[in-house]
């Protein structure tokens, strides 16, 4: 099976998940070409952030209101950015493309270029995988990178068959402290258990690969994002709404304020 | 060029690539190290200020936006709309039977002439008019021409032309209209046309060529519309046409240039 890897990295980490991708699909006997993303102009990080930071407003509002989340994830325009010259400007030749970037608070502005410029999408099956620095959380991780990209490959014909989100663990912005954080409240677990490397890691990127070449799953319709969640080893609490973010709150008021007795632990269905 | 004049990739120069990186990985540093450079403190002054307005701003806005200002915009843009489309089906004929008699006496009558030269920019006119309403109205993504192809579903529609689109991307989009009930009437075809046998009687304006009405006016009305909504697309001319005798008249809407 011919393959494309496409590939959009500022900083190294999605180019080395990239190479452990490409290795595996090797490994099965695919042959695998790759198309370097690069920006006509340098990208200095303060000027993603410039492009993005209006929406961070918007993303106070989403934790409130799920429906202005999703109305907000469906229109938010995404700007573009000018790419050099692509080696592969056609990918018909290709039977699974796969397409890699990091996530720019949303879909990277190269991505949504690249996503648009590409000639010979139409029906055909992609694997989108992405580095950032936080855990897989479903809501403004998962849903704000893989959505707009599902729906954009849709418009062109084509069907999003599977997706990777692991832990690059470095922000350039220098604030994993607040994904650490996270990870621990909501995963319980600590952010390098969903690194590149971890046991995690691996068992996503043959996952990964696995739903690519078989190319029956659609992403979109699936309505779950579910690997990204519901995977090896992560508790099914990260399901809930993103008001259980602010759980420990409530456990907080219940146990302190209410004086309620602290319930006893229950394994999930996942961890059993 | 196939590669565009580039190398393609092969696994060991990623390998190389990866290899390099590894060596001078950047790590993670405390956020006060990291505002050592000017120009990172800068950044992190403005960004922080106006995380600040934003988070406390936007919401309010967006608010306002969805709960007050969207009703009264939605209401405005489809009334603007309404009178729009009331004016292009009241307009529609006698406007067609002028073009026609304008392109074939352009030469010979002073007003024909005027009316050939002047009815594209009253057709622009039109699009500057209407054209923010509809782009609201029709919910036009104008990255995106086959979004933007959505004025001519419109016109079609308001008209009672027939047609489909047989190619849909965000680059190009192909629609070909099937039945249009000026064509045969006010618009005259050769003889063999598709739509000939369902045209019972095909009147006096058969004896002139009036295809150019299609090719010059209509495609020009609806460049007009693509260029306000985005410059990078085109209507690339129309050379499929039901009145040459053709099955149906075939609108390829485009990019202009390559990337």
């Amino acid at each position: 099976m011919n393959i494309l890897i496409s590939y959009y990295s500022r900083t190294g980490h999605t180019a080395e998940l990239a190479l452990l991708l490409a290795e595996e699909f090797m490994a099965r006997g695919h042959s695998v070409d790759f198309e370097k993303i690069e920006t006509v102009e340098v990208d200095h990080h303060w000027p993603i952030l410039w492009r993005t930071q209006w929406y961070w407003g918007s993303l106070a509002l989403g934790i409130l209101s799920n429906t202005y989340r999703q109305y907000f994830i469906k229109n938010y325009k995404i700007p573009e950015v000018d790419l050099k010259p692509l080696v592969h400007p056609d990918v018909a030749k290709y039977d699974r493309i796969c397409i890699g970037s990091p996530k720019h608070t949303i879909l990277p502005c190269a991505i949504e270029r690249y996503l648009r410029q590409i000639e010979g999408l139409k029906n055909k099956k992609v694997g989108y995988f992405a580095t950032w620095a936080g855990p897989p959380l479903k809501y403004f991780e998962v849903e704000h990178l893989f959505r707009p990209a599902a729906d954009r490959l849709e418009r062109r014909g084509a069907r999003l068959v599977s997706i990777l989100a692991l832990s690059s663990m470095y922000h350039e912005y220098q604030i994993m402290f607040i994904f650490r954080f996270l990870s621990r409240l909501r995963f319980g677990q600590p952010v390098e258990n969903f690194s590149v490397y971890s046991e995690y890691g691996k068992n996503n990127r043959k996952l990964f690969c696995d739903e690519l070449i078989l190319g029956e799953s659609d992403i979109k319709e699936s309505k779950g994002w579910r690997r990204s969640y519901d995977g090896t080893g992560i508790p099914a609490v990260a399901t809930a709404s993103p008001l259980t973010t602010l759980q420990f709150v409530r456990r907080g008021y219940n146990r302190y304020v209410l004086k309620k007795p602290k319930p006893p632990f229950k394994k999930s269905d996942s961890q059993i | 060029m196939p590669n565009n004049g580039r190398n393609p990739m092969t696994i060991n120069d990623l390998r190389k690539e990866v290899e390099a990186w590894r060596k001078q990985k950047p790590v993670n540093e405390s956020v006060l190290l990291f505002l050592k450079s000017p120009v990172d403190r800068a950044g992190a002054l403005i960004f922080f200020v106006i995380l600040v307005l934003t988070l406390v701003f936007v919401p309010v806005f967006e608010l306002i936006r969805l709960v007050i200002l969207r009703p009264i915009f939605s209401l405005f843009h489809t009334i603007v709309v309404l009178i729009a489309a009331i004016f292009l089906r009241i307009t529609a004929r006698p406007l067609i039977r002028l073009g026609i008699k304008a392109i074939k006496n352009k030469e010979q009558k002073r007003f024909s002439r005027f009316f050939y030269t002047h009815f594209p920019g009253f057709l622009r006119f039109f699009v500057r008019c209407f054209g923010p309403s509809l782009k609201f109205y029709l919910k036009i993504d104008t990255k995106d021409v086959r979004s933007i192809g959505k004025f001519q579903e419109w016109v079609d529609d308001t008209l009672g032309v027939e047609g489909i689109w047989v190619e849909s991307d965000v680059n190009r989009a192909v629609r070909r209209e099937t039945w249009c009930p000026f064509a045969g009437r006010e618009i005259p075809y050769v003889s063999g046309a598709g739509q000939e046998s369902r045209v019972s009687n095909p009147g006096e304006s058969l004896k002139s060529d009036g295809t150019e009405f299609c090719s010059y006016f209509m495609a020009g009305w609806l460049n007009d519309f693509v260029r306000y909504c985005n410059p990078e697309f085109e209507i690339a001319p129309v050379n499929r046409m039901i009145p040459k005798g053709d099955e149906f008249c075939e609108f390829i809407w485009r990019r202009k240039n390559a990337w």
